[in-house]
């Protein structure tokens, strides 16, 4: 049975682990550890993700149970449709993201990606590409009547459309040069009024609080995002923790306030009802100032605190918002090959290892790393991002990497430079779109948490075979590979 | 000796004891990635009959007369000394599946590729069995033979109370159970 050896890289982590554990309170991890094994017909792919009424059926993977499903669907076209399912709803997330997708007819790329998306596309049907693939694909997770091929196919189709969605959802002139972002537990210190920001309230509201909190106050207020990349006009607020980490942070009692927005998590607003930490959503159109007057009352009557971080853990690093600004820092340092790490925390690994961990090992002489996401925080943290010199990290911008890698190395002309992707963790379903839609164009992407690709063999064949006709590689694992292995994948993969 | 009872009320028929007992028992890399690619496939000692609306897990009884015992030509089952359960030594089995037949409840099953027979043995080198870890609904549960009676007498008494609490449809027959 796969169990949990190690939580986190972090000191500061691991001692709020031990103190919430001493409060009686359940965090992440003890949600995780009593959930497992999650439902393993669901991690192989062989529970049938199609929208029938007649189900839910499963195939048994060692053949002694049901080999079909009561259509008649076998293992290998349930596997194909979970991946199309899933990429399928990848690209709806992006489109969510996209203010306008109506006014979307055809995905046009900026040159040069132009031609590397043609010919890939070339190796998966030939027709460009719009949202009309959003419906062809509702239309084949109708009934199962295509075969895995076909399915696949799709689903490579739509992990380019993810990314054509990602690069749509950036309007020219919308955010140039580069934005500054601090993370660390040291953003806690003194004794401050902090707000939690957590999802994506509106920018407009953390801006008005922003106004507010300046003004001279007997207590200063700070606002701390608890892990989501919150852009603001000039920069990104800055991130106590990472993602994964927010119910630790709750759970220190330094938080007088949070604030939540879409996206958050129902495990933080419920950790926030059983500490007595006020919150407010940020779709009941809150007022600024009750929001202040609240978190000033809270911290009046708060004195529970059991984390006082040192204020010197705070890191600083830019974050590149445009091609343009990858581009400047690619020209002036020469290198030989660039790493992409990225990707959200996991519970499946200990927290920062693998970015931590892959970062030091990789950038050096002539290497270079550049991260997003929860990877990037954890290198920043760790203030591989904030060296002086040519081998800090380059943090990329969480909505638009690694793509904004990807026409940045394409535009210089030094793509072959690109080392590879590897995601540490997948969250959202669009992660998966992204992986799938680069690999299809040809870049190497390794993924650090397994697949449900393995119920079938042929299905993952087939997938293979259809990278490696654009040149691309999809590595996953059947195991949680250690950072070592992912290194050694790297290394594989230098050409 | 402790045995495995099962909950049949809650048993959804979800077979994830079986999945994981193949995991666990039945393959050489532990880990349901792993153990789906390996051949020939594990097989699991727990097997779920029935049908969907009465689904019913099976494993080995650990009789206290058991005829596999008598039946085994090689001396490859044998009782434990220790715990009282029923066990094979897979390395004397030279799958001649007699104990198959001669099993009352049919949950000694052959494995040709692997010529052996396959039996629970509760899992008895480990903390708890597999199976009961796993299953979603806690359908099972490990319990001492001896507080069978105990665990009959109080699911009757449930059964009574229910049967004869104030909000009871009118015409229910009373059934005498438990007395």
């Amino acid at each position: 049975m796969e169990t949990i050896h190690v939580k986190t890289v972090d000191p500061v982590s691991q001692e709020l682990l031990r103190s919430a554990a001493q409060q009686g309170l359940r965090l992440n991890w003890e949600r995780y550890e009593k959930l497992q094994p999650q439902d393993g017909f669901l991690r192989v792919g062989l529970s049938c993700p199609f929208g029938c009424l007649q189900g839910p059926c499963r195939i048994d993977p060692f053949g002694h149970g049901p080999d079909r499903g009561l259509c008649g669907l076998d293992r290998d076209g349930m596997v194909a449709a979970m991946l199309l399912r899933l990429t399928f709803h990848g690209a709806l997330e992006a489109m969510n993201d996209v203010s306008t997708p109506d006014n979307i007819s055809q995905i046009s790329w900026p040159a040069p990606l132009d031609e590397i998306v043609a010919r890939a596309l070339k190796n998966l049907g030939g027709d460009g590409l719009s949202l009309k693939e959003i419906y062809r694909t509702a239309f084949f997770l109708h009934r199962p009547m295509e075969p895995p091929e076909r399915l696949i196919v799709q689903a490579l189709r739509l992990g380019i459309l993810t990314l054509g969605l990602l690069e749509k959802r950036r309007t020219p002139g919308d955010v140039r040069g580069s934005f500054s972002c601090k993370a660390g537990w040291g953003l806690l210190a003194g004794h401050n009024v902090i707000i939690g920001i957590c999802g994506q309230p509106t920018r407009e509201l953390i801006e008005v609080i922003m106004q507010r909190v300046s003004r001279k106050s007997s207590v200063p207020v700070q606002l701390v995002s608890l892990g989501d990349w919150v852009p603001l006009n000039d920069g990104f607020l800055p991130c106590a923790c990472t993602s994964g980490e927010a119910e630790m942070l709750l759970s220190s009692g330094r938080v007088n306030l949070v604030l939540s927005g879409p996206g958050t998590d129902p495990s933080l607003p419920e950790m926030c009802r059983s500490l007595d930490i006020p919150l407010i959503a940020s779709q009941g159109l809150p007022e600024a100032e009750e929001i202040l007057r609240l978190a000033r009352q809270s911290y009046g009557v708060r004195s529970r605190a059991s984390l006082t971080p040192d204020p010197s853990m705070v890191r600083e690093a830019r974050v590149i918002m445009d091609p343009q600004g990858l581009e400047g820092f690619l020209k002036r340092e020469s290198f030989t090959s660039l790493a992409l790490l990225g990707g959200a925390d996991t519970p499946q690994q200990p927290f920062g290892w693998i970015p931590v961990e892959l970062a030091s090992a990789w950038r050096g002489e002539g290497r270079l790393v550049a991260g997003w996401g929860d990877a990037a925080l954890w290198m920043i943290k760790s203030g591989l991002a904030s060296d002086g010199d040519g081998h800090a990290v380059q943090i990329l911008d969480p909505n638009q990497a690694p793509l904004l890698a990807l026409k940045a190395l394409a535009t210089s002309g030094k793509l072959e430079n690109l080392q590879g992707v590897c995601f540490t963790g997948l969250k959202a379903c669009r992660d998966l779109g992204v992986a799938l839609g680069l690999a299809s164009l040809g870049v190497n992407v390794c993924v650090a948490v397994p697949l449900p690709l393995w119920g079938s063999e042929k299905v993952r064949k087939l997938l293979e075979e259809k990278l490696a006709a654009g040149g691309g590689i999809l590595t996953y694992y059947d195991h949680l590979p250690r950072a070592q292995e992912i290194l050694k994948w790297f290394l594989k993969e230098e050409k | 000796m402790k045995v495995i009872g099962v909950h049949l009320d809650r048993c959804t028929g979800c077979k994830t004891c079986e999945l994981y007992c193949a995991v666990e028992r039945g393959s050489n890399g532990k880990t349901l990635f792993k153990a789906v690619q390996e051949s020939p496939a594990p097989q699991p000692r727990i097997r779920v009959a029935g049908s969907n609306e009465t689904p019913l897990p099976l494993q080995c009884r650990h009789c206290l007369q058991a005829p596999c015992l008598d039946a085994c030509l090689t001396g490859a089952l044998v009782r434990d000394p220790e715990t009282n359960l029923v066990i094979i030594r897979e390395d004397r089995c030279i799958a001649c599946w007699t104990c198959t037949m001669y099993c009352p409840y049919g949950v000694i099953f052959p494995w040709p590729q692997m010529k052996i027979a396959l039996k629970c043995d509760r899992c008895a080198y480990m903390e708890n069995p597999v199976c009961l870890e796993v299953c979603p609904a806690q359908a099972l549960e490990l319990v001492e033979l001896d507080d069978f009676e105990k665990i009959f007498r109080q699911r009757w008494q449930e059964i009574n109370e229910i049967l004869t609490s104030s909000n009871k449809k009118k015409g229910l027959l009373l059934l005498d159970l438990g007395r």
